[in-house]
Parts: structure tokens; sequence; C-alpha cells
């Protein structure tokens, strides 16, 4: 056997609409930190029929997200708009956070060590 | 506080209720719930409550468990720090034998920011940039009096009266810095110089050199950067319908202290929503007959209240905008290999690496190499 090449970021699991309008993504090197969050974003798209993931082994780096959309639209394309949606979640929890911090209307305090 | 009953999980003497959120669309008829970051914005508040200089408390109100959790799962895991990770034992004839001795080495926070170092990967060798030189050279020794003129006039005299080095604490760690670091990393060491790492009598020594590199939690929890990063849920409690005033301060027993406000002049008893926050809805007030149906406890179901501890060179108020730029480093890593499919093709790359040769190594000797795993 060859030696083992890295696998692809994002492989498209075999049994997947020639459409993918329904398909199911293995992601390598991620975890519920990405699937789950991943999930929900899709979840939020009304486009969407079904959206679940899993991590098939708790030893291997991998995840498994499977969508299913209403109107032979694409999944990868409403993959695409999540991790979109996201990045934009992402920035507006960050700015919130930096301006709470500049406000500096919190409570200080010296902890022992 | 009224909170929409949406938002609420509800806590009973002996189960939960409403654990799931509900916020998709197609789960109520006619209502949208579609993703609207215009809408999302509104709703969002991120509120900083407490800071020290190794802790922060913070909560985030109005965004799902699964963004919460990827935060906290990332603050632990995912944001990298510098420990030891390879430990050369030349000498060491303390009673800890060498891999537990390693195995504590590797434990110590250290002061270096991981914003100047880079991964060691597999194949490249140690530089300056990737791997941070420490040497310990210590040896127990009798005091010259041997302890016996005792300053203390006691008859047993301490460890310090009678020996000379009859510890090794993390502050024997040697920084030998190599090419820009003493620039770049200004004094490298523990954070913490008094971390007991063995005990040594005279004629005991150790004679080690380490090698620090940059890592990830989820590798070995000693790249974590944090001691806890945890949140807790808000919890809300109502209460329905009076409570008799001659049994206000069994009721105020029930909860967490300050969460009960009993006004002796007006004799009322009411809840103190600034300090609802610090309850443990310890669900002690549904045990009793009297009280169970004059209060409902709930918690909120997006709202966060975040707790860490910095154990690291970040401050404690860096950790989330860290993990924030980790998530958006998956984010865009993801979405490069989705478009790379959406042409048809994915690709990937490489990286290259090669640099200064920093860190020199002890050859001819009958070292014993440790991993500090």
């Amino acid at each position: 056997m060859a030696t083992a090449e890295a696998p692809p970021k994002i492989r498209i699991m075999k049994g997947a609409a020639s459409d993918l309008s329904a398909a199911t993504y293995q992601v390598h090197d991620e975890s519920h930190t990405m699937g789950n969050a991943l999930r929900w974003m899709l979840m939020k798209n009304p486009k969407v029929e079904f959206c679940g993931y899993s991590v098939p082994h708790p030893s291997e780096p991998n995840i498994q997200i499977r969508i299913q959309m209403y109107d032979k639209l694409s999944s990868l394309q409403a993959l695409i708009k999540a991790l979109d949606d996201l990045d934009n979640l992402c920035d507006s929890i960050n700015e919130a956070y930096i301006e709470s911090l500049q406000n500096d209307d919190y409570e200080k305090w010296d902890e022992k060590s | 506080m009224d909170v929409n009953a949406r938002r609420l999980v509800g806590i009973g003497a002996e189960r939960v209720s409403h654990v799931s959120s509900t916020d998709f669309p197609g789960h109520y008829p006619n209502e949208d719930h579609s993703w609207n970051l215009q809408l999302f914005k509104q709703n969002l508040t991120v509120e900083i409550q407490r800071l020290s200089q190794r802790s922060i408390e913070f909560d985030i109100i109005g965004v799902d468990a699964s963004i919460a959790n990827a935060f906290r799962r990332i603050m632990i895991a995912e944001v990298p720090t510098i420990a030891i990770d390879q430990v050369y034992v030349f000498n060491n004839t303390t009673v800890i034998h060498d891999e537990i001795l390693a195995h504590r080495l590797g434990l110590i926070p250290l002061n270096v920011d991981p914003t100047h170092m880079d991964m060691l990967e597999e194949g490249d060798t140690p530089t300056d940039r990737n791997t941070v030189e420490f040497k310990i050279d210590l040896e127990c020794s009798w005091k010259d009096n041997k302890g016996k003129a005792s300053a203390s006039g006691s008859s047993t005299p301490t460890d310090d009266e009678r020996y000379v080095n009859h510890q090794l604490l993390s502050k024997h760690l040697q920084w030998n810095p190599a090419g820009e670091q003493i620039e770049k990393l200004k004094n490298a060491g523990p954070l913490n110089g008094d971390i007991v790492l063995a005990k040594l009598r005279p004629g005991q020594a150790v004679e080690i050199v380490l090698h620090a590199r940059k890592g990830l939690g989820k590798d070995h929890a000693k790249w974590s950067p944090v001691a806890t990063a945890t949140y807790r849920l808000h919890p809300n409690i109502v209460i329905k319908k009076p409570i008799p005033f001659e049994r206000a301060e069994e009721f105020q027993k029930c909860f967490s202290p300050g969460v009960v406000k009993v006004d002796k002049k007006k004799r009322t008893v009411k809840i103190d929503p600034k300090h609802m926050r610090n309850d443990t809805v310890s669900r002690e007030v549904l045990r009793d007959p009297e009280f169970k149906d004059s209060v409902e406890l709930s918690r909120i179901r997006d709202w966060f209240i975040f707790s860490v501890e910095s154990e690291s060179a970040y401050k404690p108020e860096q950790l989330l905008p860290e993990a924030i730029v980790i998530m958006k480093e998956k984010i865009a890593a993801m979405k490069t290999a989705a478009l790379g499919l959406l042409g048809g093709e994915g690709g990937g790359g490489g990286g290259g690496g090669g640099g200064l040769e920093g860190v020199q190594q002890r050859e001819g000797e009958d070292v014993v190499m440790q991993e500090a795993i």
C-alpha cells in the first residue's frame, strides 16, 4: 500500500444525489466544535429539509454532516452559505465583546495565586 | 425580570423540561426564524462582569448553545500555548523517576507568548522560532553547620537550615535564549516559580535540558491555556404566590445568599434580580410542600455566563477573541475546501519550513530522552 496521502478536508460520501440535493459530507480534522455549530446554522436555512451531524468514531478525527434540501437545491451551496453566516456571527460576537471590554464597566478584583 | 417563556428551560423537582431550542424555520407556523444577521446583532448582548489578572466572567446573551459550546471547546483545546515537550536527562539521582519528572516539567505553565512561536511540524529541525530551551542544574548539599546551630533554637532544624537546594522548584529553570528570542520573548520562564518538582537530599542532583514547543490542548492538556473554561445558564426564579412572611427566613435559606430579599418593614419577600445570577438552582425550595407551588424555577436557554481562568501567557480577557480567531480560521479552511468541491476539484496546500539553527544538542554523553507526556 502506498503511503497515505493527507485526506481531503471535505469529501462527499457515496450515495449523494447527483444534483447534490441530498448529500453527506465527511470533514477531516473537525469535531463537535464545528459539527454542532454548522448543523445549527444549516437548520436556520428554510431551504434545508434535514441536517444532522455525527462523529462516527471518537478516535478518528472526522465528522459527517448530512444535508437534505427542498426544491432540489444544492446542499453544497447551503453549506457555503452556512459557513459565511457563521463567519459573520463570529465577527458580531467579537465586536460586541471588544465593545464591552472598552466600555470598562465591570468589576475589577485582585486574585491571589 | 420578565422573560419570554420560549427562552426558558423549566426546572422541576425531578426533571427538566423544554431543553431544546425551537428557533428554527418551520417550527412555529407563520413565523420566520431563518438566519438574519441584523436581528441576531439586535438580540446579542455581550457583557463582561468581573475581571481579575487570572480570570474573567462574562455573559453572552442571545446565542445558541452550539455556538457558546464551540467557543468553550476552542478555548480548552485549540488555542495554542507553549509547554515543555522534550526532556533530555543527563543526570537524575533524585527519588523521582525520569518519566515522572518529565511529566511534571511538561505541566509547568510558561510565560512565552505563542504568537512569537511556530509549531514544530514533523521533520522540522529545531530553530529559535519553534523551540525554547531551558536548563536545570541543581545539586543538593549539606549546609556548613548541618543545621546544628539552628537559628530558630529548635532541637529539630528545618530542611532550609540543614540543606542547600533541597527542593527542585520551577524557578530553577534557566532559560537559554537562542537567535532572536532574547528580543522577542524578553524573559521566558515559568508563570509561577514556586512549583515543587522534586525533593532532594545531600548528594542527589539533577541535570536536565528541556525543549518547550507550541502545541494544542487537544494533543495534551499541558498545552491548554485555561484551567477552567465553563458556562452555565442564567437562573430565573419567579414567585407566583405571596410567601407567608412568618416563613420568609426559611424561604430565603432555600436559595443562595442574596437571592431573596426580605423587607421587614413592608413585610414582603422578593427575588433580587441583580443577585439572581448567583443562585445555584438547588431545587431545595421545591422540597417544601408549602413553597413548591409558590415558585417557578427555570434557566434562560440563550443566556450563557462564562467563567474562564487563564493559566498561560494569555491574559484572561484575550482568550475569547483568540477562540473567535481560531473559529474563523476553521470556517475559512472549510470554505476553501467547499469552494474547491464546487469547482469540481478540491485543493490543498503544504507549507515549507527551514530557518536558523538555534538549539544545539550535546553528543557523546549518555542521555536519556524523555517526552514530557
